[in-house]
C-alpha cells in the first residue's frame, strides 16, 4: 500500500510545520447509572414518549409483559397484518408474542441464523411482512430515540423492510441523553455489531423543505415501554 | 461533477440573479430551514457548549490526523473491512468501479454522498456498464433530471414541487400532482425493488471512529440504512478529515449536526457500519470496502489558515444563510460544494477552474455565526483571495487575477491622491462635473467605458456640488 504511506507522509510533513497540541482526552465517560427511583423513571418515560410523538412516532403506553402481548395483537389486527416478523427479545421473551400472533392466524416470521442459500428467502419473507416487532436495547429520552444493536436473531432488516414497526423497550433502559446510551452500548459492541439509532418513522424534507413521513424505511412507528 | 474548466461563474451567476422563480424557491426553502434551526437551538441550552467541545475535538483530531488514520485503518481491517486509501479522484473511481465489476454488479444503489459527487463516480460506473441509482429523494430527483445536486443537504432545493410533479409525471408515468406525499410515495415504490435487487451499495460517511473502526452514517429516509445493509457488497467513501478519535466524542457532534443541518434534534437514522456480516447473519454486506480519500485535503492541511476548513461537518447551514448562495443557488458555483464552504474547498480540490470562487462572497460573516464548529469562513476566504491575487496558491494564475492586479494598481494611485486634501477635493469636483452629463432625474443609471460595471446593477444618486 504505497499510496497510503505516501499520504500519511504528506499528512505528517504538513503537520510538522507547527507543533500540534497534545491529544488530551479527559475521558469523561458519563456513568450510566441504573434508574432506580420510580419518579425519575416515570419522568423519563414521559419525556421519551413526548419526544417520540414530536417526530411522528405513536406511543402506546407502558405495559406489563402480558399487556405488551395484547398490544401487539391489537396493533396487528388494526393494520390488518397477515404476516409479522418478530425479533428475539432481550428482557422480554418474544416467544409469548409469537405464540399469541399465531393463535390469531397471523403468519409469524422468526429470524435466525441462515445459510447463504437461505438468506434471500428469509429477506423476502421479512420484506413481505406487514409489521416488524422488536425490543430495543436502549432508548434516549431527550430525543425519543431507540438504540438497536443488531444480531443474528434481531437483524437490522426488521427495522428497514416492513412498512410498520412496533418497537418496545424496558423502562430501566431509557436514559436521559445520547452520550449515556452510547457509553452503555460500549466500544466493543460498536466494533462487533451493527448499531442503529432510530428516531421516529423514516422522513424527508427534500421537496421544498416540507416534511413527509414514510420514505424508504417504515412509514409508521409504534412504541411501548415495558415496566 | 468536479468544477468544469469551461464553467463560467460570471455568466451563470448573472443568469441566476435574473431568475426570479429560482430566487423564490431558494428563499422559501432556506427560510424554512433557518427557522427550524433557530427553534432547535433556542430549546437546547447546551448548544454552545456542545459546539465548543465539538470544535475542540476536531482541532485535536486534525492535529493528529496521521496517527488517527493509521489507527482507523487498523481497526477497520480488524473488523473485516477492506481499506483503500486514494490519493486522488481517479484512484478512488477506478477502485470502486473495479470492486463493482468483480462483484458482478449491474445496479448500484447509492446513499447520499458528496464525496462520490466530488470524484464523479456516477459517470465512471455508467461508462463501465453499471447503473448507479441515487436513492436519497433529492438526489433521485436531480438524477432523473440529469442534473447535479445544487445543495449539499437539499439536492433539489432549486426545484418547486410543481417542477418535481411534472418530472415524475414524465419519467415515472404517474398522474401529475404537486403533493409531496404522493411524489414521495411514488419514489418509494419505484426504488424499493431496485434496493432489493442491487448487488452493491455505495454510501458516504459522516464520521469514522478510530477507536472502534466504525463508520457513522446520518440520514432520514432509510435509504442509507438500506444501501449499507441489504446489498451484498458495500463501498463507503470518506474524506481523510472525517476521522474522530473516540466513540465518546461522537455524541457531541450528533447533538449539533442534526440541529444545524436540518433543524432536527437527531436525524431519523444514525447507522453504524462496523464491517461485513458475521457468518450466518441474515443481513449486512458480505464485503465492506472503505475508500479513504485525500484528493487535495492534505494540501489544505499544510496551510495553517486553510486547515480549519477541514473541521467542516458538511451540514450545509452556511449555504442557507449566505446572501450570495440565496441569490444564485448552487449550480452557479460549478462545483459539487457550493456556498461559503464550497468557495473554500472547491479551489483546493479542483484547482484553477474554481480559483475565482473565494471572491463570490460579501464576507458578511453569517456563515461563521451559524457554523456548528465555528469555522472562521470569512477569514479563510480573505486568505484565499490573497493567495490568488499574489499567485501564492500554487495553481496557475488565471485571467481573473490579472484583473485583481489591475485593480490593485488603480487603488494605489487613488491612495496617493487621497492623501492630499486639496487634490482630493479637486478630484471630487472634477468627478462630479464629469458625471453631470450622464445624470437623468438626479440619478446616474448608465455610465460608459470603464465605469459601466459600476452602474450595471445599481443606480447612483448624481453628485451635487456643495458650496
Amino acid at each position: 500500500m504505497g499510496a497510503f504511506h505516501k499520504i500519511i507522509a504528506n499528512v505528517k510533513s504538513a503537520l510538522e510545520r507547527k507543533p500540534a497540541p497534545a491529544l488530551a482526552h479527559d475521558g469523561a465517560h458519563l456513568a450510566s447509572t441504573p434508574i432506580s427511583n420510580a419518579a425519575r423513571r416515570a419522568e423519563l418515560i414521559a419525556q421519551f414518549s413526548r419526544e417520540l410523538e414530536r417526530v411522528g412516532g405513536k406511543f402506546l403506553g407502558d405495559h406489563s409483559e402480558t399487556a405488551l402481548k395484547d398490544q401487539a395483537i391489537e396493533l396487528a389486527r388494526r393494520i390488518n397484518a397477515k404476516s409479522v416478523v418478530v425479533g428475539d427479545g432481550l428482557t422480554v421473551e418474544a416467544k409469548a408474542i409469537r405464540k399469541a400472533l399465531s393463535h390469531n392466524k397471523i403468519t409469524v416470521i422468526e429470524p435466525a441464523r441462515v445459510h447463504d442459500e437461505e438468506r434471500a428467502t428469509l429477506r423476502e419473507q421479512i420484506a413481505q411482512s406487514d409489521l416488524g416487532i422488536l425490543e430495543a436495547d436502549y432508548a434516549i429520552a431527550s430525543t425519543g430515540t431507540f438504540c438497536i444493536v443488531a444480531d443474528t436473531r434481531r437483524p437490522s432488516s426488521i427495522t428497514i423492510l416492513p412498512p410498520v414497526n412496533f418497537i418496545y423497550v424496558a423502562a430501566d433502559r431509557i436514559m436521559p441523553t445520547m452520550a449515556e446510551v452510547i457509553s452503555a452500548v460500549g466500544p466493543d459492541n460498536f466494533a462487533r455489531h451493527r448499531v442503529a439509532l432510530v428516531t421516529g418513522p423514516s422522513r424527508t424534507a427534500d421537496i421544498e423543505k416540507m416534511i413527509v413521513i414514510g420514505v424508504h424505511g417504515p412509514k409508521e412507528l409504534f412504541a411501548a415501554v415495558v415496566a | 461533477m468536479a468544477a468544469h474548466p469551461k464553467h463560467d461563474f460570471f455568466a451563470a451567476s448573472s443568469a441566476a440573479v435574473e431568475d426570479l422563480e429560482l430566487r423564490r424557491k431558494l428563499e422559501n426553502a432556506t427560510g424554512r430551514h433557518l427557522h427550524h434551526v433557530a427553534e432547535m437551538r433556542a430549546e437546547f441550552p447546551p448548544f454552545d457548549d456542545e459546539r465548543a467541545t465539538a470544535r475542540k475535538i476536531k482541532e485535536e483530531a486534525i492535529a493528529h490526523l496521521d496517527e488517527l488514520l493509521i489507527q482507523l485503518k487498523d481497526r477497520l481491517e480488524a473488523n473485516g473491512c477492506k481499506v483503500f486509501v486514494a490519493a486522488d479522484a481517479a484512484e478512488a473511481r477506478d477502485y470502486i468501479v473495479d470492486v463493482a465489476k468483480r462483484c458482478g454488479a449491474r445496479k448500484v444503489v447509492k446513499g447520499k454522498s458528496m464525496a462520490t459527487e466530488e470524484i464523479e463516480l456516477n459517470p465512471a460506473l455508467s461508462a463501465a456498464g453499471i447503473e448507479p441509482v441515487e436513492t436519497d429523494l433529492g438526489e433521485y430527483i436531480v438524477q432523473l433530471r440529469r442534473e447535479t445536486p445544487s445543495h449539499i443537504i437539499t439536492p433539489a432545493i432549486h426545484l418547486s414541487r410543481e417542477d418535481i410533479g411534472k418530472l415524475f409525471a414524465e419519467k415515472l408515468q404517474i398522474e401529475y400532482t404537486p403533493e409531496p406525499e404522493v411524489l414521495t410515495a411514488a419514489a418509494r415504490e419505484k426504488l424499493r425493488s431496485i434496493f432489493l435487487e442491487a448487488e452493491m451499495g455505495v454510501t458516504g460517511a459522516n464520521f469514522a471512529i478510530a477507536e472502534t473502526g466504525t463508520l457513522v452514517l446520518v440520514e432520514n429516509e432509510g435509504n442509507g440504512r438500506f444501501s449499507s445493509t441489504i446489498p451484498d457488497t458495500l463501498v463507503a467513501v470518506m474524506g481523510i478529515e472525517k476521522v474522530i478519535p473516540k466513540l465518546a466524542d461522537l455524541s457531541h457532534f450528533l447533538e449539533i449536526l442534526g440541529r444545524t443541518a436540518t433543524g432536527q434534534k437527531l436525524t431519523c437514522y444514525t447507522n453504524f457500519i462496523n464491517g461485513p456480516r458475521a457468518n450466518g447473519d441474515p443481513d449486512g454486506p458480505r464485503e465492506v470496502h472503505v475508500v479513504i480519500l485525500d484528493n487535495g485535503r492534505s494540501r489544505m492541511l499544510a496551510d495553517p489558515v486553510l486547515r480549519e476548513a477541514l473541521y467542516c461537518l458538511r451540514c450545509g447551514a452556511c449555504l442557507n444563510v449566505c446572501p450570495v448562495y440565496r441569490r444564485i443557488g448552487g449550480h452557479a458555483y460549478g462545483s459539487p460544494y457550493s456556498g461559503p464552504i464550497g468557495a473554500i474547498v472547491s479551489p483546493n480540490l479542483f484547482g484553477a477552474a474554481a480559483a475565482h470562487l473565494p471572491f463570490a462572497s460579501t464576507l458578511c460573516g453569517a456563515c461563521r455565526d451559524i457554523c456548528p464548529v465555528k469555522i472562521d469562513i470569512p477569514r479563510i476566504l480573505l486568505h484565499l483571495r490573497w493567495k490568488e491575487a499574489t499567485g501564492d496558491n500554487g495553481i496557475p494564475q488565471v485571467e481573473f487575477s490579472r484583473r485583481v492586479q489591475k485593480t490593485r494598481r488603480a487603488m494605489s494611485r487613488f491612495a496617493r491622491m487621497a492623501r492630499h486634501p486639496i487634490r482630493m477635493r479637486l478630484l471630487t469636483r472634477l468627478g462630479a462635473l464629469a458625471a453631470w452629463p450622464f445624470a437623468r432625474d438626479g440619478y446616474l443609471r448608465r455610465m460608459p467605458g470603464a465605469f459601466r460595471n459600476w452602474t450595471r446593477t445599481r443606480d447612483f444618486r448624481a453628485p451635487r456640488s456643495r458650496r
